[in-house]
């Protein structure tokens, strides 16, 4: 079986492997097949695709900060931080973050629940789907988010007092789920059948 | 009988079972990380309900304003918040505001029948400023909570102003009949000596509108310090006296301009105690002999901490005769002693004790009804028979050989101090009349050698004589009043 290598594009014949072997790559070493690979891969993906998508709605509808400035207290989720921007007119400020902290992270990991467990689509259409994730993957920030809540935190620090609400712990985790369903996808499990 | 499974012709024609691997699926999903989804799905959960269970009951209170309160505002009980605004509408009759206040769980007994709810705002008068944590900061909401055990309630009328101070508890409730009104306001201070003792509650009219009258409270710690013939006058606003040597403006503070002030003075010889209730009335300025009056008042903490346990001294009278120009001449002194509770009493050894000019055996002691002569006196050898000389005062106990009547209370001789103190501490005059209780300041207080001298200028009735001291700092009888020609002394009771 021919494989290209992930790193370097390289393309080796694979023979079939035993139990207890893998194939590397000749030029820069990467692994390039494992035996039951994709199984593994595709059971790990699913699982930590799930938990992103369990953690998704506490980080989005819980309150997740809360500033307290000369008495007056202000607490928001992030739904609820949106729906405040553009009720306030930043129109432009409020899709871009419903786009790409909201809808597009929520988008990546539906598709990888889709692409590891359900199997539901054909394999032509998986291989879209895949295609598809790996463009709006680029654009799904959640994690940057993440940072400028730190950034925030520290610059403002001494203007307001800050505390986190229970949706920032989701928010971490859910972050973490999906950056781990990601890595732990392999695509040759789509067109590779057991 | 045939075999079931095979027809007529030999053939087998039942279809041969598909074969599946049990575990098809489940081996291909086999994977230790769905321990962490399912860790994920609890902890997604868990937040739900921690942030639905945390949530407290909702109220809602009218208010005729808002005031500038805001959503998230807080609900406030003495500065801790038990709650926050969630949203503020207009009601329905658009004649006000109704705020929709959710509670923390502890807080919801607060909000039952009879809270009262109001916002607290900034409010800059002469007299004072209240609320200037709300300037900048956020405005917040106040509550005087309901009475426990009252009916929960869901909706409240808000007050547009925080409501009248209810008066601590134990305080003296006093009213005072003026016939106008002379500046008095809500809150105004009642002085004594220009100290503030308590304040106007609330300044209204009479049933009649004949009288304008004050509800007053005096704060438990000086509810002594106003007697049956204090007298009240106002000291509102200011008097100008222009006169042919200048201009005098009569002003206490200028607060006291503002809001007005209620004075009180207590005679020298102070009445009995007022209860709750009594009625003064309040001049319109006052006599210029009320603010001589000094009298010793038994007041505070320490008065009340031992005022129901003073020691009950009784009289004691000691009476002989003296041989003058040839005829007899009764004589006596007269004073108090104190029951113990071993028998013996206390007293003045001069109670007890002749002069040397008296006729021999004519002496006689009366106390609590009983006349003993000098046979039936049981007194220390220690102590000298006869009076006079310049012999400092002591004091000395002795025993009688009948017995007191029941009704007479005895102190205890473990509450007797043996000597007075090294410091000179703040005492009391333990006369039997808690009226006349007398308040002996330390600072009017020296220590002599035959004792301790308390200060001329101070007005203590040559009735004292005898009479128990009491040490405020231990409650203990730390010695006896001796009223001599050459001054007021504490005698040790050693």
């Amino acid at each position: 079986m021919l494989k290209s290598c992930h790193c370097c594009g390289l393309i080796h014949h694979v023979p079939p492997l035993n139990a207890d072997e893998r194939a590397v790559c000749t030029r820069c070493d990467s692994l390039i097949d494992q035996p039951k690979n994709h199984r593994t891969s595709q059971g790990r993906t699913a699982a930590a695709a799930v938990a992103a998508m369990a953690l998704f709605p506490a980080a989005v509808l819980l309150p997740i900060i809360e500033i307290e400035k000369l008495g007056h207290h202000h607490r928001s989720s992030i739904v609820g931080g949106i729906v405040d921007l553009y009720q306030s007119g930043s129109l432009l400020v409020a899709t871009v973050i419903l786009l790409f902290s909201l809808v597009l992270p929520l988008i990546k990991i539906l598709a990888l629940i889709e692409l590891s467990w359900l199997c539901s689509m054909h394999q032509r259409h998986r291989a879209w789907t895949y295609r598809w994730m790996e463009q709006i993957g680029k654009w799904s920030m959640m994690d940057v988010m993440l940072l400028a809540l730190l950034v925030m935190m520290i610059k403002l620090s001494g203007l307001v007092q800050f505390h986190f609400g229970p949706a920032l712990i989701a928010f971490a985790l859910c972050v973490s789920m999906s950056m781990l369903s990601a890595i732990f996808f392999d695509p040759h499990a789509i067109w590779e059948n057991p | 009988m045939s075999d079931p499974s095979s027809n007529s012709d030999g053939t087998n024609t039942f279809p041969a079972a598909t074969i599946k691997s049990i575990s098809k699926v489940s081996a291909e999903f086999r994977s230790r990380v769905w321990w962490l989804t399912l860790l994920c799905v609890l902890i997604s959960l868990g937040l739900f309900w921690a942030a639905y269970q945390g949530k407290g009951e909702m109220i809602i209170i009218d208010f005729s304003d808002s005031f500038g309160l805001k959503p998230e505002d807080r609900l406030k009980f003495h500065g801790v918040e038990i709650g926050a605004v969630e949203k503020i509408e207009l009601n329905g009759l658009r004649d006000g505001v109704s705020v929709h206040v959710r509670l923390t769980h502890q807080a919801r007994s607060m909000a039952a029948e009879g809270a009262r709810f109001w916002i607290v705002r900034p409010v800059l008068s002469l007299d004072s400023i209240q609320g200037l944590d709300t300037i900048l900061g956020a405005k917040y909401l106040a509550i005087d909570p309901a009475p426990s055990g009252a009916k929960p309630a869901s909706r409240f009328q808000g007050l547009d102003t925080p409501p009248i101070v209810t008066p601590p508890e134990g305080s003296l409730e006093i009213t005072l009949d003026a016939n106008t009104r002379g500046g008095l306001e809500n809150n105004a201070p009642i002085l004594y000596r220009g100290f503030r003792i308590g304040s106007v509650v609330q300044v209204g009219f009479a049933t009649d509108a004949r009288t304008v009258q004050a509800r007053c409270a005096i704060a438990p710690e000086y509810r002594d310090l106003v007697r049956r013939n204090s007298k009240f006058w106002n000291r509102s606003g200011w008097r100008l006296d222009v006169g042919l040597t200048g201009i005098k403006l009569d002003a206490d503070t200028l607060s006291q301009m503002i809001t007005g002030g209620i004075e009180v003075a207590t005679p020298t010889d102070a009445d009995r105690n007022v209860s709750t209730g009594h009625r003064f009335k309040l001049y319109d300025k006052a006599e210029p002999e009320w603010s001589n009056w000094q009298p010793s008042l038994a007041h505070g903490e320490a008065w009340h901490r031992i005022a129901l346990k003073m020691p009950q001294p009784i009289r004691l009278a000691v009476r002989w005769q003296e041989r003058s120009f040839g005829f007899r001449k009764n004589q006596q002194r007269l004073g108090w002693c104190l029951p113990l509770d071993d028998g013996r009493i206390l007293c003045l050894q001069e109670q007890i004790a002749a002069p040397a000019s008296a006729i021999a055996d004519s002496l006689l002691v009366e106390l609590a009804g009983l006349s003993l002569p000098a046979s039936k006196l049981t007194i220390p050898t220690s102590v000298p028979a006869v009076t006079g000389g310049t012999r400092p005062a002591t004091a000395s106990r002795f025993s009688i050989a009948d017995s007191l009547p029941a009704e007479v209370t005895r102190w205890p001789v473990g509450l007797l101090g043996a000597k007075l103190p090294s410091e000179v501490c703040d005492v009391f005059l333990a006369h039997p009349d808690a009226a006349n209780v007398l308040a002996i300041d330390a600072a009017r207080i020296t220590i002599q050698e035959s004792g301790w001298q308390i200060d001329d200028l101070l007005m203590i009735d040559r009735d004292y004589h005898g009479i128990p001291v009491v040490s405020a700092a231990t409650s203990q009888v730390i010695g006896l009043l001796n009223i001599a020609k050459n001054g007021r002394f504490i005698v040790t009771l050693e």
